[in-house]
């Protein structure tokens, strides 16, 4: 995943916060309407209770004479009178009222014309009558002076303003914590993403020109791989831009070499003009032309010859036109020095490589052969397959060979053997080495049988 | 008027080698530091130039070799890097000077004259003796002022003279000052050019030394 991580921080804590808070809200919710319901619950049942024990004892005490229920409903009315102005939450009480072995009826002002516990079952219910729902609790008794039944009833709707009240501020509350929790949210991820911003605004301002470390200041303990990490990589970097910046300058320096000859030979020219040796220095200024030309291309080609050119640009080559073509590149030269070149690689065997890059790398092993080796000799190029499949690609010259403690220094740039004709540019094994890292081959030098230079391409065993 | 060339680059040596030679000096060419070791042990130069990226021996490790050996002849460093450090270390090794490739083919004349100039102990590019004048750069000899016709070889010979005035110098030795390894020299070759010489400025000039050589007298 990519994006911000203020983002992704962002988003997961306001998400889950307020997935969290949303259940806290309701749950708080249900909580209120519970308790909201049981206190008006216990309020009706315990309205209901007095009544009914003060009835009750009415009742006992006008038990003795038939004039009781006549003196017992002027009571009982009285009582519902006094009742229906009650405290606050009964001011919507109503009473029903059934009494008497005859079951004489009374209730309330404000009572529903229905009896809501006609069934004289004891307990509360919820019961609806024309169109409005109502809170209704019974008390149903037997007693010696006949049953006492009670009903007291609310409309329900009396509740839910309250309710509605009670969570309004709740999800003032809660609303007011949530901005308060975004708040303490910003900060603390910018607190948290402090350390990477202060490393963002320390690497922006590094001069692209030095590669050094970055600063020891502490980091966290997160981005400490990061930072060592980048440390690597820039330490790499360095070492690279190092290596690059020291082959420009001996590249440019090598280039001296053939530009002072031009000019110096072009001066000789200018001197002995229309001379004998004024036109030999005019001859002498072409081959310091091609000289620096061929430099140059070889430059080129090292320049050319980088890990990019060899990705996955790898295919079976078939070894002997390899051979065949570079022969043939260096075909003039060879004769111009009596060189006879030698093909012996069998017609099947191939190498995993990039077809260009092998070209370059044999035509300057063959080049060399031909530069180096044995005026009028010969020059051998065999291939084989080895017995753990590898394959080797030798070439072989009869010129006087490089000795030993030698055979590492031909291999950098630049160097070139002490007697060695000026013609060579100094990097053409460089290439080849170079060519053969890239293979993943080894390049190696040893005397040739009898007298002259070996020189051996191992392949590794193709998959 | 004798130089020792120790470059490896075939074209640039053989271009100074040219160059040199149509100015007039006597090259001897070699293309390694050993092989020059060996020919400033066997020779007296008046100057050197010496190319300091030689393959194996350097031209570096080669000037501390003579110096060390006490050779005093100047030498004149050619190199491809110009770096300050690279100018210490070659004028710390022991250099006259310096010069930095692609260079004039004048300028690298210009600072073998100013070399072998302070090595004799002058500091005027003249030499000067009596009613003559010597300019080695234009290759010209006055006397009074007026311009005497000389050949290359004389003007050597009379250089050689002037310059070690007061010494008897034998005639091998003017031969080698004057030829390169190689070079056609007629068995009486000094004895013609001090012939002609006598014969162009005056016979009183150039003093006979029998049996030992040649010499022209210190001035009073």
């Amino acid at each position: 995943m990519s994006g911000s991580l203020r983002t992704r921080l962002l988003l997961a804590l306001g998400a889950g916060s307020l997935v969290i808070w949303c259940g806290l809200a309701v749950w708080q919710y249900w909580q209120v309407k519970l308790q909201v319901d049981r206190l008006f619950d216990a309020h009706i049942a315990e309205a209901a209770g007095a009544l009914h024990g003060l009835l009750r004892a009415e009742a006992q005490e006008h038990a003795a004479g038939s004039e009781m229920n006549r003196e017992l409903e002027r009571f009982i009315v009285a009582e519902l009178e006094r009742h229906a102005d009650g405290p606050v939450y009964g001011r919507d009480h109503f009473y029903q009222v059934t009494f008497g072995r005859s079951a004489q009826y009374q209730q309330s002002a404000g009572a529903p014309a229905l009896r809501l516990a006609a069934d004289g079952r004891h307990g509360f219910r919820t019961r609806e009558v024309e169109g409005a729902a109502w809170r209704v609790f019974t008390i149903a008794t037997d007693g010696p002076e006949g049953p006492l039944d009670i009903t007291v009833g609310e409309p329900l709707g009396i509740r839910a303003p309250i309710i509605a009240g009670f969570a309004e501020q709740l999800g003032l509350a809660l609303g007011i914590g949530l901005v308060l929790l975004g708040l303490l949210v910003l900060q603390a991820i910018a607190w948290a993403l402090r350390p990477l911003d202060a490393l963002t605004v320390a690497l922006s301002l590094r001069d692209p020109n030095h590669l050094e470390p970055l600063m020891p200041t502490p980091v966290p303990r997160e981005v400490m791989p990061l930072v060592a990490a980048l440390n690597a990589l820039l330490q790499r970097l360095e070492a690279a831009l190092a290596s690059e910046r020291q082959f420009t300058a001996d590249a440019a320096h090598e280039l001296r070499n053939p530009l002072a000859a031009l000019k110096v030979q072009a001066q000789v020219a200018a001197r002995a003009g229309g001379t004998e040796q004024g036109d030999r220095a005019i001859a002498q200024v072409l081959v310091g032309v091609d000289r620096a030309t061929r430099l140059v291309e070889q430059l080129l080609t090292l320049a050319r010859v980088d890990p990019d050119m060899a990705n996955g640009n790898f295919a079976a080559v078939s070894v002997h036109e390899l051979v065949a073509d570079c022969i043939a590149e260096v075909a003039a030269c060879a004769a111009h020095d009596g060189v006879t070149l030698h093909n012996g690689v069998s017609r099947n065997l191939r190498v995993q490589g990039h077809a260009d890059m092998l070209a370059i790398a044999l035509h300057n092993l063959l080049d060399n052969a031909v530069r180096y080796g044995a005026s009028g000799g010969r020059v051998e190029i065999s291939a084989a397959a080895t017995t753990a499949g590898a394959i080797e690609i030798r070439v072989i010259d009869q010129g006087p060979g490089i000795p030993a403690e030698r055979r590492a220094d031909v291999v950098r740039r630049f160097f070139r053997l002490p007697g060695a004709s000026g013609s060579g540019s100094g990097i053409g094994l460089a290439i080849v080495a170079r060519i053969a890292r890239l293979h993943g081959a080894e390049l190696e030098l040893s005397d040739a049988p009898g007298s002259g230079l070996a020189v051996v391409l191992r392949f590794p065993r193709l998959e | 008027m004798r130089v020792l060339l120790i470059e490896d680059d075939e074209l640039l040596g053989d271009g100074i080698a040219s160059g040199l030679r149509l100015a007039g000096y006597s090259i001897d060419w070699v293309r390694c530091g050993e092989d020059g070791a060996v020919a400033c042990a066997l020779q007296t130069y008046e100057s050197i130039v010496l190319d300091v990226g030689l393959p194996g021996m350097s031209g570096i490790d080669l000037l501390r070799r003579l110096r060390n050996g006490g050779c005093v002849t100047p030498i004149l460093l050619l190199t491809a890097r110009d770096t300050i450090d690279d100018r210490v270390q070659g004028l710390d090794a022991g250099a006259d000077d310096y010069l930095v490739k692609p260079f004039d083919l004048d300028e690298l004349q210009a600072r073998l004259r100013a070399i072998s100039r302070r090595a004799q102990g002058r500091a005027t590019p003249l030499l000067a003796y009596g009613n003559l004048t010597l300019d080695p750069a234009a290759h010209l000899c006055r006397r009074d002022g007026v311009v005497v016709d000389l050949t290359r070889r004389e003007f050597s010979v009379l250089r050689l003279l002037i310059e070690r005035c007061g010494r008897v110098l034998t005639r091998t030795y003017i031969e080698n000052a004057l030829y390169a390894w190689g070079e056609e020299i007629e068995s009486n070759a000094v004895e013609v050019h001090v012939h002609h010489l006598r014969r162009k400025l005056g016979t009183d000039l150039i003093r006979t030394v029998r049996g030992v050589g040649y010499t022209i007298d210190a001035l009073p």
